[in-house]
């Protein structure tokens, strides 16, 4: 069956690659982005090779008229979505006291409020189709808790409870929820950067996104519920669960604090 | 016309520098390395010592040069420090765009590369691709950096312009940088070539010769603010793998293997890079590039500039009897 894609957050890093991903596999796409990020490029690059429908809407998801607004905009075109990929979200390390909170209010407001408005808008129209698939963007340090991350790991978690449970409510219908647990991404060129300050291991366990986008469509059309994208990550996912907490404590500050460390130097650069 | 060239005693800077030479233009040659004098023996060429990230020195060239081809390039995968990339092809850059300014230069042409707009799908890519593929390496990151720096600097009225060469191949002195000629080189020494299955993946191979023409016609026809990829014929790994065969060993042995075990060396060999310092002979990156198409298009090129591709099988003819002519001796 030929599907028919929503991807939040295309215009950059894991979303493109969703995209790209999509199209390969003769989906046609509807791609939403903040404006000037470089859409309507992206989209003639993949209508001229892959052929395609391809259509995009320039808008802030953290506004939740913007919300609404895409809302309408789906359900006037009366496009047949088939694939809902909730992928746009906001990250970074903050130490929660010196940070404004708007920061964490975007975190908040993106990674949460839009995933689950969204969802709800567009559930009727996933309902309609012969079979509907939805992958939320979570995180592995949903799993992980550790400084730097309070506000943005928190938001993942709630996209993981979030997921789990409506692929609860939803079990024997037509529509598969997945949540998407990765790792560290090389989702663009500072994340990049940051990322040579790790260790080797830490460094391999970085993923590129065209293949976690691969990956986590593939495990989502074969219905898996949480999808951990690299054998690398899986292996200390589930190694993980077997140390005391001391010890995964000791981990996961080493890594946050080394990424904390090449975020302000690169800030400052 | 008097042209500054900086990285003239690499591949690409060497035979720009003599061919301009030749041609009966008087060249200015930065170089680093005192030994590199001898590749450019021609009364034309005026050689000096220096670095792109000495001002002074760069200033002491340039002088009395109205072009000036900015070649000088950390051009590798790997570098002990990092950060050596983003000095020397972005900051490097800056310093030779700033004392250009100073010099009110009238023309100045930056080399970058078509992996500043990265791998292709269906189609071949052209100077207006956007690039869809993550950023893996420090090399492709400075080179695109450095290519923003010079746009910034166009907006304000700087003579500037960019031309990307593909992978280049063809005679010339003997480096690194062309990964065709050191696979030419160990088909001649060895007879046979490891090659991934996936040889149907598409790049493009430029000449040499081709590449340095349009460098020229870039300084004398090419608009301001411009890109202008320089390339070659678009062929896949089979493909080039077989021409070399036929005309080196017609009985040499191309070996087809998996992925997955140069996916494990190269991450075993970035480990050996991190931890100790070694220099890794292919990254898990390079592993990367292996199975996705490189295929440019340089039909702006060809039409703006009058750019010509010299044909893919002459073109590794005269490079096969090069490089067996240089390995006999």
């Amino acid at each position: 069956m030929k599907h028919f894609v929503m991807i939040t957050g295309a215009s950059e890093g894991l979303g493109k690659s969703f995209a790209i991903e999509s199209a390969k596999r003769g989906m046609d796409l509807f791609l939403v982005a903040l404006p000037d990020t470089g859409l309507p490029s992206l989209c003639s690059l993949i209508n001229s090779n892959f052929g395609v429908f391809v259509d995009y809407l320039e808008l802030d998801l953290t506004d939740d008229q913007s919300c609404i607004q895409l809302l309408d905009h789906v359900k006037s075109k009366n496009y047949p979505i088939s694939f809902l990929i909730n992928n746009a979200g906001v990250g970074g390390n903050y130490l929660f006291t010196n940070e404004n909170f708007t920061t964490f209010n975007r975190m908040i407001q993106l990674n949460i409020k839009a995933t689950a408005m969204i969802t709800h808008g567009l559930l009727d129209v996933l309902q309609a189709q012969d079979t509907a698939f939805i992958i939320n963007v979570s995180s592995i340090i949903a799993h992980f808790e550790g400084a730097y991350k309070q506000v943005y790991g928190a938001t993942k978690s709630f996209v993981y409870y979030f997921s789990k449970s409506l692929q609860h409510e939803l079990e024997n219908t037509n529509v598969h929820v997945s949540v998407l647990s990765p790792g560290g991404i090389n989702s663009n060129i500072s994340h990049f950067r940051k990322c040579q300050q790790l260790n080797t291991i830490s460094k391999l366990s970085i993923l590129d996104p065209e293949f976690v986008a691969s990956y986590a469509i593939q495990k989502c059309l074969q219905k898996k519920n949480q999808i951990i994208p690299g054998r690398l990550m899986r292996f200390y996912f589930l190694f993980s669960k077997f140390l005391p907490d001391f010890v995964k404590y000791r981990l996961v500050k080493n890594t946050n604090v080394r990424i904390f460390k090449a975020q302000s130097t690169l800030q400052r650069v | 016309m008097k042209s500054f060239i900086t990285g003239a005693s690499g591949y690409l800077g060497q035979r720009l520098a003599m061919k301009l030479a030749k041609n009966g233009e008087k060249v200015h040659a930065l170089i680093r390395n005192p030994k590199a004098v001898k590749t450019l023996g021609h009364p034309n060429i005026k050689v000096f010592f220096g670095d792109v990230l000495d001002d002074t020195s760069i200033k002491a060239a340039m002088e009395g040069c109205n072009a000036v081809f900015h070649v000088a390039a950390l051009a590798r995968v790997w570098s002990r420090d990092s950060d050596d990339f983003y000095k020397i092809n972005v900051g490097g850059t800056s310093n030779v765009i700033r004392i250009s300014q100073e010099l009110n230069v009238s023309k100045f042409i930056l080399t970058s590369s078509t992996g500043t707009i990265g791998p292709s799908l269906n189609l071949p890519n052209n100077e207006e691709t956007p690039r869809w593929s993550s950023f893996n390496n420090d090399y492709e990151i400075s080179k695109s950096l450095a290519d923003k720096e010079l746009l910034k600097h166009v907006a304000n009225g700087f003579p500037g312009l960019i031309v990307m060469p593909s992978r280049i191949f063809g005679p010339g002195i003997a480096s690194p940088s062309s990964g065709v000629n050191r696979i030419i080189i160990g088909f001649i020494k060895k007879g046979f070539a490891v090659i991934p299955k996936q040889s149907r993946v598409i790049g493009n191979y430029g000449f040499i010769d081709d590449i340095i023409n349009g460098h020229i016609l870039a300084r004398d026809k090419g608009a301001i603010g411009e890109k202008y990829i320089l390339g070659g014929e678009n062929k896949t790994l089979g493909e080039l793998f077989e021409a070399i065969k036929n005309r080196v060993n017609k009985n040499g042995l191309i070996l087809k293997i998996p992925v997955w075990p140069l996916s494990y060396y190269s991450m075993f060999s970035q480990f050996l890079a991190d931890r100790f310092g070694i220099e890794p002979r292919i990254t898990p990156d390079l592993v990367k590039r292996l199975g996705q198409n490189s295929a440019f298009d340089c039909s702006k090129a060809i039409s703006q500039l009058g750019y010509r591709i010299t044909p893919f099988e002459e073109a590794i003819e005269t490079t096969i009897r090069f490089l067996s002519q240089s390995e006999d001796r």
